[in-house]
This record gives C-alpha cells, structure tokens and sequence, in this order.
C-alpha cells in the first residue's frame, strides 16, 4: 500500500457481511490513515449486510472528522437495496447511479 | 406434493414403529437399572419425536396424547420424578396405545373412533397422575396491556393510523447470524412501511468498532392490520437481547412521550423523528415533554446499551460452560448403518423375478449344450454364474436377522411373569442368525405360543423352585443358530418338564394311545404335539388359549419345518424349530424316477452311492430288508417308486438305481432313484390344495425343459423311514 | 438461491419440512443427525440451519456448537426444534449460539414463517 498521503486510494471490496466485516475495518483503517482521498467502488458487492453497511458509516464518520474526501461509487444492486430499504441514500450523500 | 406426502406418512408409520420398539426395550432396561439416563433418553426421544412429526402432519390427538407422555418423561429427566414399576408399567402401555394410534390416524386419515379417545383420556389420568404439579396455567401478561386501555381513555390520542416501533438490536444479534435487514424485509410482508429511520448514531469510529457486533436502531412506522401480537412476533428471535417496543396506532401520546424518554438516545432526537413520522405533532411534543420532565429523574443511569454489554458477558461465561460440556460428550460409535428403506412387495416381485429368470437360464443353458456349440455353451456357463450370485444376493436381501422377533419377547417375558408372580430372566443368544423376511413373520405367532407355553406351564413359581433345589428366578433360554440350510431355533427353559405320567394318563383319556402301548420317552414327549391335546390342567390367560401344541407344529409344517421336544423331568425342556431358510429358492439335487424328475434340496444330500454296491441287510425272513449298511452305519431306504405307488414294470432292472442318502435333523436315510440329474437351482412353487396330502411332496417346481419336476419333502420321507421302522419292530 | 440444512431424526418430518420450504423456492439439504449435518456441511452455502435439538448420535446443540465453530458457519442463523422451551434448554442453545426456537410440534405453515423472518428464498 502506498504511504504516500495525497494519493487517491481505490478500494474495491467484494462482499460485505459479517463474514467479512474483520478485514474490511483493518482495510478501511489502514487506508483510512494513509490517504487523504477514499474512494470505495461498490460495484463488485454481491452481498451486503448490516455488519458491512455500519463500516460503510464508520468510514464515512471517520472520515468527516479528519477531514478527508471519502466516497462510496458505483453500489451495485444489493447496496442500492439496502440503503433504499434503510432510507440511507440521504445520510452518505454519495450519487448512486442506479443500473449497470 | 400428496405422494409425497402419503410416502412421508408412510415413512412416518415405519419410522414410529422402530421408534416405539427402542422404547420399550429402554424402558424395559429401566426395570432393573432406573438410573440408566441414556435410557430415559432414548424414551424420552421416542416420544419427542413422534410427537413433533406427527405434529406436522397435523394429528392432533397423537400429539396431545402423546404430550402428556412426554412432560412425564420430562420430569423423570430432570430428576423431579423417580422412574419406578408403575410408571414403566403406564409407560408400556402408552407406548402401545400410541402406536395404536399412529397406526389409526393414517390408516384413517386422521379419523379417530371414540374409542381410541377414550383409551388416550383413561391413559392420561394415568400419566397425570405420576406429575403431582397443578394444572394451572400461566395467566399473566394480560394485566399490563389493560392498564394501557384504561390510561388511554383518560389521554390525549394520536390521530395517526400507524404503528410505531422502535428497534434497538442487540450487540449480538449479527454473530448470531441474525440481520435486521431481514426483519425489515419481513415486516414488509405483512404490512407496509411508511417511514423507516436509522439511528446511526452508536456506530463507533473505526477504531473503536467491534465489526460483528451490532449497533443499529431502528424507528419505524408501519401500516398493517396485523395485531400487536403478530408484529411482536417478527422480532420473537431476537426479542431477548433487544429492546422493541410497539406503540399501537391511536395510542395515548403519553405512551409516545414514555418511549422517548426510555429509550438511550437524546429525547429530543427521537422526538423529531416521532414529529417527523407524524405521530407527534411539535406542540404535543413540547407539551408532553415539559410535563413529563418534572418526573423524569431517577432511573438506574444505566443504558440499555450497558446492560446488553452486561448480558453479553453472562453469555461470555455459558460459552464456556458449554464448551466444557462439549468435550465431555462422548463419542458414540454410530450404530445407524446405512440403510436403504424398500418395499417389501417390491423385493417380492424382484425375487419372483429373478426365479423366473433362474428357470429361463437352465433352459438357455440346456439348449447350450444339446447344441454342442462350445461358444455357446461357455457364453451360457458365463450367464450360469452370473444368474446364480443374482439369485444370492437378491435373496440375501430379504434375509434379516432373527434378533428382533427375540427381542419382541423381553416384553412378553415381563409382562408374563408380573402376572404369574414368577421371576424369569430372558437370556437370548444367536440374535444374528438371518432368515427369510417371509419365515420370520410366520414363525413370530408359533413362537409366541411356546414361549408362553414354557413360561406358564414350564417354568415354576420361586417357591417351588427353591423347594427344588434350583435358583429361585427362572431361565427362558431363546437361541438360534444356522445347520445345513436350515435355521434351528430353540427355546429352552429349566423349568419342571414335562411329567411324562400326566401325559400319559391324558393321552390314554384322550385315546390317543392304547392300554398297554410301549412308548420310548421320545415318543411320550411328541404327544404333546398330538391334536386335541392340552396339558394345562386349566385353560389360563397365558397360553392355552384354545391353541394346542398341534396348531403350532402344523403351522411349523407348512414352513417346510420341523419342530421337535426334549425333557427332562426337573430339568426342564428344550423345543427345537427347525426352518428352511428361505422359501423361494434353493439349490437342488435333481433325481429321476422312471421319466419323472425330482429334486431333493442339495443341503441335505450327504452322498449317493449305486444301489448295486451297497450292503443291503437280509431281514428276519430271509428277504431283503428295507435297510443298508452305510460303512457301519444302518439306515432305511425309502424306495420312490414304492411311496409313490409306481406301478410295477415287468423286467425293469434295478441295477442302475442309485442312492441317495440324505439327511434332516440328525437322521439319515436313503432314497432309492433310477437316475441322478444333478444340481441345479430350484424356483419352489407351492403345490396346490389338491396335492397336499400327498406325504414326501414339498412342492414343484419348473425344469429349464420346461417339465414339471416335484420337490421332495425330505423331512416327511425320513420321518416315514423311522416309523416304518418302528412299525416293524413291534 | 437460499440454502436451508433441516437436521432431524424423523425422516418423514425431514420430508414434510423439505416439501414446503422447497415450494416456497429455498433449496434444502437434509440430516438425520448431528454428524450427518456436520459431514454435509462440506464447506457448501448453508443460509439458515433448522436442527432438531433430541437426536440420538449427535445431538442438535452439540452439532450446533461445532458448527459455529468452523469459520465458514461462525455466523450462520439456525432455528432450533424444540418440544421444551424452557430456560435451562435456552440457556444452553444460547452458549451454542442459538437464538431462533420453533416449539414442536409445528405445522408447515408456522416454519415457513419461522424461516421468512431469517432469510428470504
């Protein structure tokens, strides 16, 4: 990973359940304190849960206190439905872009 | 769909069968070892299970019936109740009760007859009465909802339609492989959301996050003509470590403003968002609030967020509790064997088939060889080989152990000797001897007869046997072991014999013998197996139930086996059944008499000898007797053509007759044929009625020509033998 | 494709269970005992596992607990089959990381709801 602390980082998770969630906050921290720009592409997630979608506002949390850019692009279906069904679109304010 | 179904309740029959049967053997076992848990399990899993299936196939009165037997069995279990006599006794008899009922449910279609209610009801006291708990139920939880009912009349209403429910997971609900997704989903289905709000807000940073663990709260409004009752119970899974609250629609607004302030989050967040759904309006919200603040000062000051964490550390320790508990259990060998469950009918026709096949392969291979094709002839040695392993293994299939029908008697042998105050031990041994599915279901009633036999007339009450010098507790001795192709089974008792002098009183009463008739103790004991004759002074509730000895050899008969009687007065008695192993198919010796085939079952050929080499032994008149001297060893000839009346033929020779000597139950004789054919394999086809007196016949079969060939009846032919012999002799 | 493991010793209630989870379009796999679920796990998808908790050879809650005990099951829902839902058995379907009981015995109907709370088809 780089250290390099202006650098854009793009990080594109597979699934985001609980199954997942240990790696995916080692992931988000470490990335989280290296750059300054986050972006997590959400095309590739199959399957997503509330342990995936609480590190996404972890994340985004983490982020507005230090100041840095984080966005979440390209949600596939399965977090578009989640969001919808959680009334979340709002809260991440990221543009969702339905359809592929 | 419905077949399956049917075919599930069929498997359900068969499955409650095996299950009643383990249950009865623990609870038998519970008799002598009642702290034996592994058997209080087992019984206990009997009715468990049943109970269960037959739930979900909706028989309801199995299921209420068999309740009852399980909270008792639940209490023995946990040592609230200690098993004894009585219980095992009620036990039994629910165990058959329930079977009967499971039976008539299916048979029926879930049609009870009052009968079987009245049985279930009578057994039901009975179980009850063992539980010395009151029949009250638990009548709560009504009082709470009634106090809202009436504070709501005195209150302020919210206009709103809608339910409001307020979520907090608990930290655990994830790792327990619970969503809240999923119960959102949910309560779309039974009504619809209006508005959903997450509360974000107890998401730590990324630091600070346990990532399996949950931290998300949910206010929803719901619109849905379900009950309180029905939405309580989307969340009946996760409602323990939860807090949820459902504020019905048109509630108090004091109800609203008590949720706000009971729950953790800042009140005036949740007030907005109440405000925002439209259950509150602004002004009602101040209002309340204000109101309510004055009141609102005590509280423990612990969140609902600590005491989960508190829970959480509870569960922390029956983790390892459980744990420990795990490693404790033991490791059973798995006694299941894998078992492919078929139908009998269908096995049937599988063995039918495969004897049809059997006669259609001697035919092949007879035209073979006349055709002197000696490609031919190997191709249908090849098939030969092949039809007889198929043959084997296909009656292989139908061959299941004697050990089940013996262990149907543990009951029997219990049951019989509580009523007759005896006390009898049932020692079994040979449980693995297999025989033919069909012969074990017909010898299950013979046996069954002289079991009972021994046990009401053999066996002696604990004074007697002390008085005769014998351990005070009986022996009933069930064995069972393979000898040349048949099956021997023997029970054995070291009761009292038989009184030979009773017997023979009685036969001379009876006229089965003459006055002054010499009979050899042997002969004395057969009697007993002589139509019209019983030796119980008194027809008792045991055996004799109109059922003599005569009914038991005759059904014995015509199983193709024999059935014979030792005892020794003081001693006891042994009753030894004799039984083909199977009824379909044997190997076969075939032998020809003049242009007629018959077949003698290999297994009880010894050997053949020609006829002109043997030492035939001159009789007292100077003729040739019906005897020959085997290397020393006398036996009797039995001549074919002479038992099956062949009528003389001028200038036949008998040179090339040859001999057949074989062999059942210990005694030999020899069969006197003009031809030996060989060996092949015989498909037995019952003779029909009009054959069946006719002494020596067993049955017939088809010959791979196409010829009718007659099964000998080796038993009959040498037991004739024998009292030709005796006949002669006085 | 949801997966549902049915574990339970009546091979007819199996059935019953297995004919009206699989009309509602879940797959089912199915086990007559702890061991047998255990061995039919074989790393596949399992989305939700209904077990009996009384079997004879490996019973529902020690299977249970194995389970949570492979990674790939840590965090799989099961639903527990029960005739007693008293506390004493809760508490140890707790430490074996069960929360969801159906009290038996059940009709079809009340499972297949069991199961739509968990997991969807």
């Amino acid at each position: 990973m780089s250290t390099d602390n202006i650098k854009l980082a793009v990080l594109k998770p597979e699934n985001m359940t609980i199954y997942e969630a240990m790696d995916l906050q080692a992931l988000f921290s470490a990335t989280l304190a290296a750059h300054k720009q986050i972006e997590v592409n959400l095309s590739d997630v199959v399957e997503i849960d509330c342990a995936g979608l609480q590190l996404m506002v972890s994340l985004k949390n983490d982020a507005i206190k230090q100041k840095k850019s984080m966005a979440f692009t390209a949600h596939s279906r399965e977090v578009i439905e989640l969001l919808d069904l959680f009334n979340m679109t709002q809260f991440f304010g990221d543009p969702v872009i339905l359809g592929k | 769909m419905s077949n399956d179904l049917d075919a599930a309740k069929q498997g359900f029959l068969v499955e409650s069968e095996e299950l009643l049967t383990a249950m009865e053997d623990a609870l038998l076992h519970l008799e002598t070892s009642p702290d034996d848990m592994e058997a209080i399990n087992a019984v206990f899993r009997a009715a468990h299970t049943i109970k269960g299936t037959s739930g979900i196939f909706g028989f309801d009165d199995v299921v209420s019936f068999t309740h009852v037997a399980e909270s008792l069995l639940d209490k023995i279990r946990d040592n609230e109740i200690s098993i004894d006599k009585k219980i095992i006794e009620a036990l039994l008899k629910s165990g058959d009760h329930i079977s009967d009922l499971v039976n008539e449910v299916i048979a029926k279609d879930n049609v009870l007859s009052p009968d079987f209610l009245l049985t279930s009801d009578e057994l039901i006291v009975q179980l009850n009465s063992f539980m010395h708990t009151p029949l009250t139920e638990v009548v709560s939880a009504v009082s709470s909802e009634s106090v809202i009912e009436t504070l709501a009349n005195e209150e302020v209403i919210s206009s709103t339609n809608n339910w409001h429910i307020s979520l907090r997971f608990g930290v655990d609900v994830l790792k327990q492989g619970m969503d809240p997704k999923s119960f959102i989903k949910y309560l779309q289905q039974i009504g619809s959301i209006i508005s959903l709000s997450v509360l974000p807000d107890k998401i730590p940073s990324l630091e600070d996050i346990d990532p399996e663990a949950c931290y998300l709260g949910f206010e929803i409004d719901l619109q849905s003509d379900s009950n309180k009752e029905e939405i309580e119970s989307v969340f009946e899974f996760v409602q323990e470590d939860c807090d949820i609250r459902i504020v019905p629609p048109h509630s108090a607004i004091s109800s609203y403003i008590e949720l706000i302030q009971e729950l953790p989050e800042e009140d005036e967040l949740l007030g907005e968002l109440l405000v925002k759904s439209q259950v509150l309006t602004h002004k009602e919200l101040n209002n309340a609030l204000s109101k309510q603040q004055l009141n609102s000062s005590a509280g423990d000051g612990k969140s609902i967020g600590e005491i989960l964490v508190d829970q959480g550390v509870v569960a922390q320790e029956v983790v390892g509790a459980a744990v420990e508990k795990q490693q404790k259990v033991r490791t059973k060998k798995s006694a299941e064997s894998r078992i492919v469950r078929v139908n009998s009918d269908k096995l049937d026709e599988l063995i039918n088939m495969v004897g049809e096949l059997v006669i259609a392969s001697a035919s092949a291979s007879l035209l073979a060889n006349k055709s002197n094709h000696t490609e031919l002839e190997e191709a249908s040695g090849i098939v030969d080989d092949l039809v007889d392993s198929i043959r084997n293994n296909a009656l292989s299939l139908r061959m299941v152990p004697i050990g089940e029908t013996f262990h149907r008697f543990q009951r029997v042998v219990r049951d019989v000797s509580g009523q007759l105050e005896k006390s009898i031990e049932l020692v079994i041994t040979g449980a693995e001897t297999e025989l033919d599915k069909m012969v074990v279901e017909k010898i299950g009633d013979p046996l069954m007869h002289l079991v009972r036999n021994s046990l009401d007339h053999g066996l002696e009450i604990p004074e007697q046997r002390i008085a005769a010098g014998k351990e005070p507790q009986g022996k009933i001795h069930l064995n069972a072991y393979h000898d040349s192709g048949s099956i021997v089974i023997e029970i054995i008792d070291d009761g009292k014999g038989l009184n030979k002098k009773q017997l023979l009183t009685k036969a001379l009463e009876k006229n089965i013998i003459e006055e002054g008739q010499v009979l050899s103790d042997d002969e004395i004991n057969q009697l007993i197996f002589h139509p019209g004759f019983s030796t119980a002074d008194s027809v008792s509730n045991i055996s004799g139930r109109g059922v003599g000895m005569d009914v038991v050899k005759r059904n014995i008969l015509s199983l193709r086996g024999s059935i014979e009687l030792e005892s020794e007065e003081g001693a006891g008695t042994v009753v030894r059944i004799r039984l083909p192993l199977t009824l379909a198919i044997i190997d076969g010796f075939q032998v020809g008499v003049r242009d007629d085939s018959y077949v003698v079952p290999l297994d009880m050929v010894i050997e053949c000898v020609e006829y002109a080499d043997i030492d035939k032994i001159t009789g007292n008149n100077g003729r040739e007797s019906n005897y020959f001297n085997l290397r020393g060893e006398v036996l009797p000839l039995v001549k074919l053509k002479d038992h099956f009346n062949y009528l003389p033929v001028e200038n036949e020779q008998n040179t090339r007759a040859n001999i057949v000597v074989v062999h059942y139950a210990g005694r030999k004789a020899g069969l006197v044929v003009d031809q030996l054919m060989g060996e092949f394999q015989t498909v037995i086809k019952p003779l029909g009625k009009l054959f069946s007196e006719i002494r020596g016949i067993g049955g017939s079969t088809i010959l791979g020509s196409g010829d009718v060939a007659l099964i000998l009846d080796v038993q009959q032919l040498v037991q004739d033998a024998a009292d030709h012999e005796l006949k002669q002799v006085s | 494709m949801a997966t549902i493991l049915v574990v339970d010793d009546s091979a007819s209630l199996r059935q019953v269970v297995a004919i009206s989870l699989q009309g509602k379009g879940y797959d089912v796999i199915q086990a007559g005992n702890g061991k047998e679920a255990l061995d039919k796990l074989d790393g596949k998808k399992i989305n939700l596992v209904i077990s009996d908790v009384n079997m004879p050879i490996m019973d529902g809650l020690s299977f249970v607990s194995a389970m949570k005990k492979l990674p790939r099951y840590k965090f799989t829902p099961v639903i527990m089959l029960t005739t007693e839902a008293g506390n004493d058995m809760k508490d140890r379907g707790r430490a074996a990381g069960v929360k969801a009981w159906v009290v038996k015995p059940f009709k079809p109907d009340q499972m297949l709801t069991a199961v739509a709370k968990l997991i969807l088809p």
